[in-house]
């Protein structure tokens, strides 16, 4: 069912099993997961059955840091940000979740077998194909298509699957109104989430409709899945009970914000002789179709190994056309030339980079309110050195792999840290509500309940305690059916 | 260990040096008619028949020197191979196509073994860091 604040009177009083905040690729998920299983799931969308611009200036968000355009990105329709979304997706590596010593703060609560029967699931939801992502999965296909990846003994190559990409509001919604067990109410807008006087549970949440109507929803849990800023900013700002936000007792809440900085790191020339990976099927940077439609693109990435022996973080980079000519491209070029015998490409590197949580990127509430008398989110964010020291060092072991390969010639622009190119996000909001076990490091515990609430759960990339290099979509919808299976196995 | 006589690579150098200075375009030899060319020459004929921006490589070799230096001796004896005994020779009768094929194989050594220079930014294994640099100075 569905349901519209414009045209349909809310209720003053709803109740659900469930209650699901956002209507996103994690709310809808975990909906259409949860329905047939004998709850009542009821989800709460601000905004309306497409993008609307006064739904999206309830998610404005003032940034200091970097220069960095937070409010650009986010949606509030059904549907959420796929509405806007690339379509990227790749799941998490092992090494993404365990801890790292040079990574304080890393470490998930389980390791990435915990959440492989859940991915193929989300590769159906994200309509991105049933097959691993594996290289060696697809090279025969790849062989045929006439196109080669580079496989060194410290580069390999990451094959990322493209989405058509799903907008969940056009594809689902009428999965959604089909569901009998699920409603689903547009321009419904959370404002306040009410504890229990003892703050050890939620027992309702106030909304908002389209005309100031006021309602209550109450269920038996709640779920959040509105998004790396909207969450902790809905927590920080239900400050009825606890004064310092919901589950934030410990100051975490909105703390250790990280995204995927993408920057263009160097510029390399890059050996003609190699052929279809840098001719007309250019694998690094253009999607490649191959033989059942589905699209990859590919991003060269350091092993694992070198990522540890290294201390630094992972990276995945593209080669796209060439951005900026620096000194003696031309010299580089026709030396490379000369000495391979063919005609060089002279290609940008642009890296996507892991960041390091670190607890001062925070989401704060500022000082401004929306129409609705919420506080908006202040969002503070930088790229620091270690991150970029790291950086510069993983794009030196690219260029002397790829020397070393006799692939190309490069010239990196992250030597001097004071010249740092620009950093761009990759509109990837993630870890302001982090997960961990230990309440004192983490907002909400391995199944996403915020500690200290027995019915409060987080869905989405607020969780992620780190954030490995891949797009987080598809990481997203598997925790999301996940915490399905968790919530209808825990109302049985 | 290679034999090169230091003395009469400079001494040919600046006979070559004085035939630049009238006209001669090395590039006009072709790209293998280096083999009657002796000491310096033949190490600037081989470079012109090889380099196809010859004034590019040379403004990146005037970079190079930086970190190679100037002694265009010892740089045409890095850059031949170890088991050349005459440098000078092997330059002359290399072949455009040879030539490539050593350097090629050098700079991946070059890499994996971490030999490595900084020209500019770009990151030139030494070999061909020397190539520059050398090019640039007997051009």
């Amino acid at each position: 069912m569905l349901f519209d604040t414009e045209t349909d009177a809310i209720p003053p009083e709803l109740r659900a099993d469930i209650a699901v905040v956002g209507a996103g690729p994690a709310g809808i998920s975990l909906a259409l997961a949860l329905a047939g299983r004998g709850l009542e799931v009821l989800v709460l969308e601000s905004g309306g059955p497409g993008i609307e611009q006064q739904a999206d200036e309830l998610l404005e968000v003032t940034v200091s840091g970097e220069d960095y355009p937070a409010s650009d990105t986010r949606v509030r329709a059904l549907g959420g940000t796929s509405n806007v979304w690339g379509g990227r997706a790749h799941p998490l590596d092992p090494q993404d979740l365990r801890v790292r010593d040079w990574v304080p703060d890393s470490g998930w609560p389980f390791d990435l077998e915990e959440l492989a029967g859940w991915y193929p699931g989300a590769q159906e939801i994200l309509e991105v194909g049933p097959e691993p992502f594996d290289v060696e999965h697809w090279a025969p296909r790849l062989g045929r298509a006439g196109v080669s990846v580079i496989e060194t003994d410290r580069l390999s190559t990451a094959l990322y699957r493209l989405s058509p990409p799903t907008n969940f509001g056009e594809r689902y919604r009428d999965e959604l109104v089909a569901a009998p067990d699920v409603a689903v109410w547009l321009r419904a807008t959370v404002v306040n989430i009410v504890a229990a006087p003892d703050g050890s549970a939620v027992s309702a949440l106030e909304v908002v409709s389209a005309d100031g109507d006021r309602s209550v929803v109450e269920a038996a849990v709640f779920v959040l899945a509105t998004g790396g800023l909207e969450v902790p900013r809905l927590l920080l700002a239900s400050r009825d009970i606890e004064p310092a936000g919901i589950g934030n007792r410990r100051d975490l809440v909105g703390r250790y914000f990280m995204e995927h900085p993408h920057l263009d790191v160097a510029t390399a020339v890059l050996s003609g002789s190699l052929g279809e990976p840098f001719g007309e099927g250019l694998l690094y940077g253009i999607g490649l179709p191959v033989e059942d439609s589905v699209p990859a693109l590919a991003h060269l990435v350091l092993r694992p190994e070198v990522v540890a022996d290294e201390e630094i973080v992972p990276v995945a980079v593209t080669l796209v056309d060439v951005q900026q000519m620096p000194p003696h491209v031309d010299a580089v070029r026709a030396l490379v030339s000369d000495i391979d015998g063919s005609d060089a490409w002279v290609r940008t590197l642009a890296l996507r980079g892991e960041q390091v949580p670190v607890r001062e990127n925070r989401v704060t509430l500022g000082s401004e309110v929306d129409r609705f008398g919420v506080p908006r989110a202040h969002l503070h964010w930088e790229v620091g050195a270690t991150d970029r020291l790291r950086y510069a060092r993983a794009v030196e072991i690219i260029a002397d792999e790829l020397g070393r390969a006799g692939i190309g010639v490069v010239r990196s622009q992250l030597s001097d840290l004071d010249q740092f190119p620009t950093v761009a996000g990759g509109h990837h909001h993630m870890g302001t509500a982090r997960m961990h076990e230990d309440p004192t490091r983490g907002v909400v515990d391995a199944d996403g309940r915020v500690h200290g609430m027995s019915n409060l759960y987080v869905a989405g990339s607020a969780v992620f305690p780190t954030s490995g290099v891949a797009n987080p979509t598809l990481t997203i919808v598997a925790l999301a059916l996940r915490l399905a299976d968790h919530l209808a196995g825990g109302s049985r | 260990m290679k034999r090169i006589s230091r003395r009469a690579f400079l001494a040919v150098g600046a006979g070559a040096g004085a035939l630049i200075a009238g006209g001669l375009v090395l590039r006009g030899r072709g790209r293998g008619g280096c083999a009657a060319a002796e000491g310096v020459d033949a190490v600037r004929c081989r470079l012109a028949a090889f380099l196809s921006d010859a004034d590019g490589v040379s403004a990146l070799g005037e970079v190079s020197r930086r970190s190679n230096g100037d002694d265009v001796a010892a740089l045409a004896v890095a850059i031949a191979p170890a088991s050349a005994t005459d440098p000078e020779r092997w330059f002359a009768t290399v072949g455009n196509d040879g030539f490539g094929v050593h350097l090629r194989a050098r700079a991946r050594a070059d890499f994996a073994a971490g030999e490595v220079l900084i020209v500019d930014g770009w990151r030139l294994s030494r070999t061909e860091s020397q190539v520059c640099a050398l090019w640039s100075l007997v051009r």
